[in-house]
C-alpha cells in the first residue's frame, strides 16, 4: 500500500474542531442560569442511573448524528441591508469497533435572500455540499489517516499532518483523540438532569459546547437543550433552546435540532479497491484512448416536473444540444446543434460557441469564443486574466478524461447498463465532461448526483447519463459519442 | 484594557509535593483494586481544590545530517484549581498559573468568560476579559479542570484512566496534542497523587517538498515524556479586595505639587525632557543639556480659572507662539490626586512598588502624558519617596518591546524657570 503523507489544510477542522470544540466544557458553575450552585461538587449529587444510561448510549458506541441548523438575521430598519437566511446540515459518524475508532463528516449549506416586505424567497439561493464523505481513522499509534480510492481503482492510505505545536518547520501527525473528539466524552452525567415528562435537560455550558462540536455558526446564546430518548434509553434527539436576539438594528433567530441513529452494522466503514468485473465496460471506457477525431454530444435537460420522472430523459425537456467536434487541429463546441438547418455559429441567447485551435506559433491550442462585441459577432480570444490568454498544451488535455477510469468501480445494473459506485458520486461527472473551461459544467466536480453508462450491443458507449443536484432538484446532462475517426467540422465552419 | 494569554506556557516552578507520597503509593499500586467508591473519592478530590503539575522533557532527534538541529527542552507546568465559595452560595471556578515567582489568576464570570481582576487607580476592583487572538476567552475552553468530565467509568479497577481523557488533560495544560497509550493513577490514602503516562514517540516531517497534498521529507523523532502530579494543599484563590495603605510616607507623596522639577528619561527611546513646575507656570523643555529653548518646548501659563494657556516653541520661527487658551493641567502633568496611595506596596524604606494587579491601569497614570505609552500595558512601576515627596519613578510597559521610563523629581519648593528662558512672550 502506498503510504502518502498529506497535510490537511485544516479549514474545515479549524472551524469545527480545532478551535471551537477544542476543550471540554462541562463545568456546572455559577455562570449557569439554571440554578446549579448546589451541584458544584460531584459528591453532593447522586447520579441518576437513567442519566448514566443515556449518556453511555452515545459514548464509546457507534452512532450517527444529523444536525439541522437555521440562522435568520433580519434587518427590518435598513432597507439596503440584506437579510441573511442560512440552513446548514451536518452528518457526523462516530465509530467504535474494538480498539478501532473513526470519525466521518459531510455537510451541506444553503443560503437565500428574501423580500423584506413579504418574506418571500427571491434570489441567490446557493446550495453547497461537501465532497465525498471523508472518514478519519485512528491507527495503532493514535495517528489519523484517511482511506481513499482513485478512479483508477487504486486504494491508498494518507496520514494527516498538522503544523508542529512548537512552531518549528515540522509537520506533526494529527492525533485522533485530541482532534476528533466525541463531545459526550466531555459532558458529565452531572450536566444532565431528568425532567418529569421523561425528557432530559442539558445545562447551558454543555449545550453550548455540544453545539460548537457540531460546527454550528451564527448562533445566539444557547440556553440549554432538551434530550429525548428512544425506547432503548438511547439519545434520539436533542433540541437546543436558542432564544431570539432582537435589538434596534437586527433580529436574529436560530433553530437547532440534532437527531441520533444507531446503525445495526457498527463496523467502521473502510475504503478499499472495488472488484466488480466489467470487461465489456473496459473496452468502452477506452474508446477515446489515443483518438484525436470524434464527435461528443452534450445535452442539457430541464428539471423533472414530477419527482418520479427524475432521470428518465424520455420525459424531460431538452434545453440545449451541444456538439463537440473534436479534430486534431480544432475542437469546436457548437450550441443548439442542428446539422439540417444551421448555417453558422450560434448567435442567439446567452450561449455562445467556443473553439480551441492549434496554432503554428507554439503548437498549442488557443481558445476563442464567438461573442457579440459592439453589435458584431466574431471570434474573440478567451482570456483567463487580462494578461493571460487561455491556452491548452495538448489535445489530450482538452479531451474528456474518462479513459483513466477503471471499469471495476461501476456496478452492473442491467445487460448494458452500469452505475458508478456511490463512493465516487459528487466528483465523478467531471471526467465525462468536456475538459475545457467554458464547455464544461463545473458543478459536476462537486455535485454529481448520478453517473450511468449504457452500452450498445457492440460494447460501444450508447449514452452517458449524469446530473447534479442544485436547489434540491436534479438536473440531468447526457453525453453521446459518435463519428469516431470520421468527424469533420461543419461545412460552414471557417 | 485587555489581558492576553499565551498558548506557550513557560517553564514553571516544580511542585515538590509530588515526591512526598511515593513510598506509600508503591504499595497501593501493586495491589490496586479500586471500588466504585474509591473512584468516586478520587474524582471528588480531583474536582475540588487541586494543584496539577506536569513535568517532563520534549526531545527532537533529526537525521544525522541535520543533527545540529536536535533539541531537548524541559516542560514544567503547574496550575492550581480552586472553587471560590461566594457569599451568595454560588461557586466560582478559578485557576492560578505560575511563571517563576509571578502568577496569574483567572476566574469564570457569570457569562462563562475568563476574567482577571485588577485595581483601578482609586483602589477599586475591576474585571478584565481575557483575550486570545482578540476574542474573549471562554473559561472552560482553556481553564476547566480536566477532571470535571471524568466519570467513574473512565477509571478501571486497576487504576488506569481512559487515555483519551489523559490526552485532553495534557493538551489543556501543556498545549501538546499527543496520543497517550496508557495512563495510570498512583493512589495514596484515597487520593490520586500521580498519573503516569505512556506517550509513544511520533515521527514528524521536515518537509523537503512544498506540495501540501503530499508532504515528503526527513523524519524527525519527537519524544515526549511527562508525568503528572497532584497535590491538594492549594493556597486559596480569593477575589481581590481594595488594599489598605502601606504607610503614611506613601500617602504623603502621592499628590499633586505646585513647585518641583521632574526629569524624564527613557531607556528605550531618545525622548528626554525636564519639566519645571512653579505656582505660576510650567515649562516642558525637551532636552536635559541644551541651555536654551528647544524645538517642541511647551510653556504653560496658569489662568485665573486654573486652566493654562499654552505656548509652543519652534526652531523655525525662533519664538514661542500661543497654541491653546484653556489647557487642563492633567494633559501635561500626571494627576496624582486621582491615584489612591493604597495601590502601592512598601518594598523597603522609601521604596514602593505598584501592586502588580494595579499596573495595567495605574502605571500609565504616573507617567508624564506627553510621552505616549498608551499603546502598551503597564507591567510594573516603582517609586521612591524622600522627605514626603516623590523622588523617582521607574515604570515598564509592554508595547511591542518592553518600554521603560524613568522620572526623577527634584527641587521641591525651590524650582524656578531657567535663567535663559525669556518669558516676555507670555506677558
Amino acid at each position: 500500500m502506498k503510504k502518502q503523507i498529506k497535510h490537511l489544510s485544516l479549514a474545515l477542522l479549524c472551524l469545527g474542531l480545532t478551535v471551537s470544540c477544542s476543550n471540554p466544557s462541562s463545568f456546572s458553575s455559577s455562570s449557569s442560569s439554571q440554578s446549579e450552585s448546589s451541584s458544584e461538587s460531584s459528591s453532593s449529587q447522586t447520579i441518576n442511573e437513567s442519566v448514566k444510561k443515556i449518556v453511555n448510549s452515545v459514548r464509546k458506541t457507534t452512532h450517527l448524528v444529523h444536525v439541522y441548523q437555521t440562522v435568520q438575521v433580519l434587518k427590518p430598519n435598513d432597507s439596503l441591508a440584506s437579510d441573511v437566511n442560512l440552513e446548514n446540515t451536518f452528518d457526523f459518524g462516530y465509530y467504535y469497533e474494538g480498539e478501532e475508532r473513526a470519525y466521518s463528516i459531510t455537510s451541506s449549506k444553503k443560503s437565500y435572500d428574501t423580500n423584506k416586505d413579504t418574506g418571500e424567497v427571491i434570489t441567490n439561493t446557493i446550495s453547497y455540499s461537501s465532497s465525498p464523505k471523508v472518514t478519519y481513522h485512528r491507527d495503532s499509534k493514535g495517528q489519523s489517516y484517511i482511506e481513499e480510492c482513485s478512479i483508477g481503482n487504486v486504494a491508498s492510505k494518507s496520514y494527516m499532518l498538522d503544523d508542529d505545536e512548537d512552531g518549528d518547520e515540522l509537520y506533526t501527525p494529527l492525533i485522533f483523540d485530541t482532534e476528533f473528539k466525541n463531545p459526550f466524552d466531555y459532558i458529565s452525567y452531572r450536566d444532565i438532569s431528568k425532567n418529569e415528562d421523561g425528557t432530559f435537560s442539558l445545562n447551558n455550558d454543555s449545550a453550548d459546547y455540544l453545539a460548537k462540536c457540531y460546527n454550528t455558526i451564527g448562533m445566539n446564546k444557547i440556553k440549554g437543550a432538551t434530550i429525548s430518548v428512544d425506547s432503548s434509553d438511547r439519545v434520539s434527539s436533542i433540541v437546543f433552546d436558542v432564544p431570539d436576539e432582537i435589538d434596534d438594528s437586527y433580529s436574529r433567530y436560530n433553530t437547532m435540532t440534532v437527531s441520533y441513529s444507531y446503525p445495526e452494522d457498527t463496523s467502521i466503514p473502510h475504503v478499499s479497491e472495488f472488484n466488480n468485473s466489467n470487461p465489456d465496460l473496459e473496452t468502452a471506457l477506452l474508446a477515446l484512448k489515443d483518438k484525436t477525431n470524434f464527435t461528443y454530444y452534450k445535452d442539457f435537460y430541464d428539471v423533472a416536473e414530477n419527482d418520479e420522472d427524475k432521470g428518465d430523459i424520455s420525459k424531460l425537456t431538452l434545453l440545449d444540444h451541444i456538439a463537440g467536434y473534436y479534430t486534431e487541429d480544432v475542437v469546436y463546441f457548437h450550441h443548439h446543434d442542428n446539422p439540417e438547418t444551421d448555417t453558422g455559429p450560434y448567435v442567439l441567447g446567452d450561449d455562445y460557441d467556443y473553439r480551441i485551435v492549434k496554432e503554428d506559433s507554439d503548437n498549442k491550442y488557443h481558445a476563442y469564443e464567438y461573442t457579440n462585441v459592439n453589435g458584431t459577432y466574431s471570434w474573440h480570444v478567451v482570456q483567463l486574466s487580462s494578461s493571460t490568454p487561455y491556452i491548452i498544451d495538448t489535445f489530450t488535455e482538452a479531451m474528456p478524461q474518462f479513459y483513466d477510469i477503471s471499469p471495476n468501480i461501476f456496478k452492473k445494473t442491467g445487460d448494458y447498463t452500469y452505475v458508478i459506485e456511490d463512493y465516487f458520486l459528487n466528483t465523478i461527472g467531471q471526467y465525462f465532461d468536456n475538459n475545457v473551461y467554458g464547455a464544461d459544467s463545473m458543478v459536476l466536480e462537486t455535485l454529481t448526483s448520478r453517473l450511468e453508462i449504457t452500452l450498445n450491443e457492440d460494447k460501444s458507449i450508447k449514452l452517458i447519463k449524469t446530473g447534479y443536484n442544485y436547489e434540491n432538484k436534479e438536473h440531468i446532462i447526457t453525453f453521446q459519442l459518435a463519428n469516431i475517426g470520421t468527424t469533420s467540422l461543419p461545412t460552414w465552419y471557417e | 484594557m485587555k489581558h492576553k494569554i499565551s498558548l506557550f506556557i513557560l517553564p514553571l516552578i516544580i511542585s515538590l509535593s509530588s515526591c512526598q507520597s511515593l513510598a506509600n503509593a508503591e504499595v497501593k499500586e501493586a495491589n490496586m483494586a479500586l471500588s466504585a467508591l474509591d473512584k468516586s473519592t478520587i474524582l471528588n478530590s480531583l474536582n475540588e481544590n487541586v494543584n496539577i503539575s506536569i513535568t517532563g522533557n520534549l526531545s527532537k532527534t533529526y537525521p544525522d545530517s541535520y543533527s545540529y538541529l536536535n533539541t531537548k527542552k524541559a516542560i514544567d507546568v503547574t496550575r492550581d484549581y480552586y472553587l471560590i465559595k461566594e457569599t451568595d452560595g454560588t461557586t466560582t471556578p478559578s485557576i492560578r498559573d505560575y511563571d517563576g515567582n509571578i502568577y496569574s489568576t483567572y476566574y469564570k464570570n457569570k457569562t462563562g468568560l475568563a476574567v482577571s481582576e485588577a485595581f483601578t487607580p482609586n483602589n477599586t476592583i475591576t474585571r478584565i476579559n481575557v483575550e486570545h487572538l482578540r476574542q474573549n476567552v471562554v473559561y472552560n475552553e482553556y481553564y476547566a479542570n480536566p477532571f470535571t468530565y471524568v466519570d467513574e467509568e473512565d477509571i478501571s479497577d486497576e487504576g488506569y484512566l481512559d487515555p483519551v481523557k489523559a490526552a485532553d488533560l495534557v493538551s489543556l495544560l501543556t498545549g501538546y496534542k499527543r496520543y497517550i497509550s496508557e495512563a495510570k493513577f498512583t493512589v495514596s490514602e484515597g487520593k490520586a497523587t500521580k498519573l503516569s503516562l505512556t506517550i509513544p514517540d511520533v515521527t514528524e516531517i521536515l518537509a523537503t517538498s512544498s506540495d501540501e497534498n503530499d508532504i515528503q521529507g526527513e523524519e524527525v523523532i519527537n519524544s515526549l515524556s511527562l508525568s503528572v502530579a497532584f497535590s491538594y494543599d492549594v493556597t486559596p484563590i480569593t477575589h481581590l479586595s481594595p488594599r489598605s495603605l502601606a504607610d503614611s510616607v506613601i500617602d504623603s507623596a502621592i499628590k499633586n505639587e505646585d513647585n518641583y522639577t521632574v526629569s524624564f528619561f527613557s531607556a528605550s527611546s531618545t525622548s528626554t525632557a525636564r519639566i519645571y513646575v512653579t505656582e505660576k507656570s510650567v515649562f516642558v523643555h525637551n532636552s536635559l543639556s541644551f541651555r536654551g529653548p528647544f524645538d517642541g518646548d511647551m510653556y504653560y501659563l496658569k489662568n485665573d480659572d486654573g486652566t493654562y494657556t499654552s505656548y509652543l516653541y519652534s526652531f523655525s520661527g525662533n519664538s514661542f507662539n500661543i497654541q491653546d487658551l484653556s489647557v487642563r493641567r492633567s494633559s501635561f502633568l500626571p494627576n496624582l490626586d486621582n491615584i489612591s496611595p493604597e495601590v502601592f506596596l512598601k518594598e523597603s524604606e522609601g521604596v514602593y512598588v505598584l501592586d502588580s494587579l494595579a499596573a495595567p491601569y495605574v502605571a500609565e497614570k504616573l507617567v508624564i502624558p506627553q510621552f505616549d505609552i498608551t499603546t502598551g500595558e503597564g507591567l510594573k512601576a516603582s517609586v521612591t519617596v524622600k522627605d514626603n515627596h516623590l523622588s523617582s519613578l521607574k515604570a515598564t510597559f509592554n508595547t511591542n518591546l518592553k518600554y521603560t521610563v524613568d522620572q526623577v523629581y527634584s527641587d521641591y519648593g525651590t524650582t524656578a524657570m531657567p535663567s535663559w528662558l525669556d518669558e516676555s512672550f507670555a506677558e
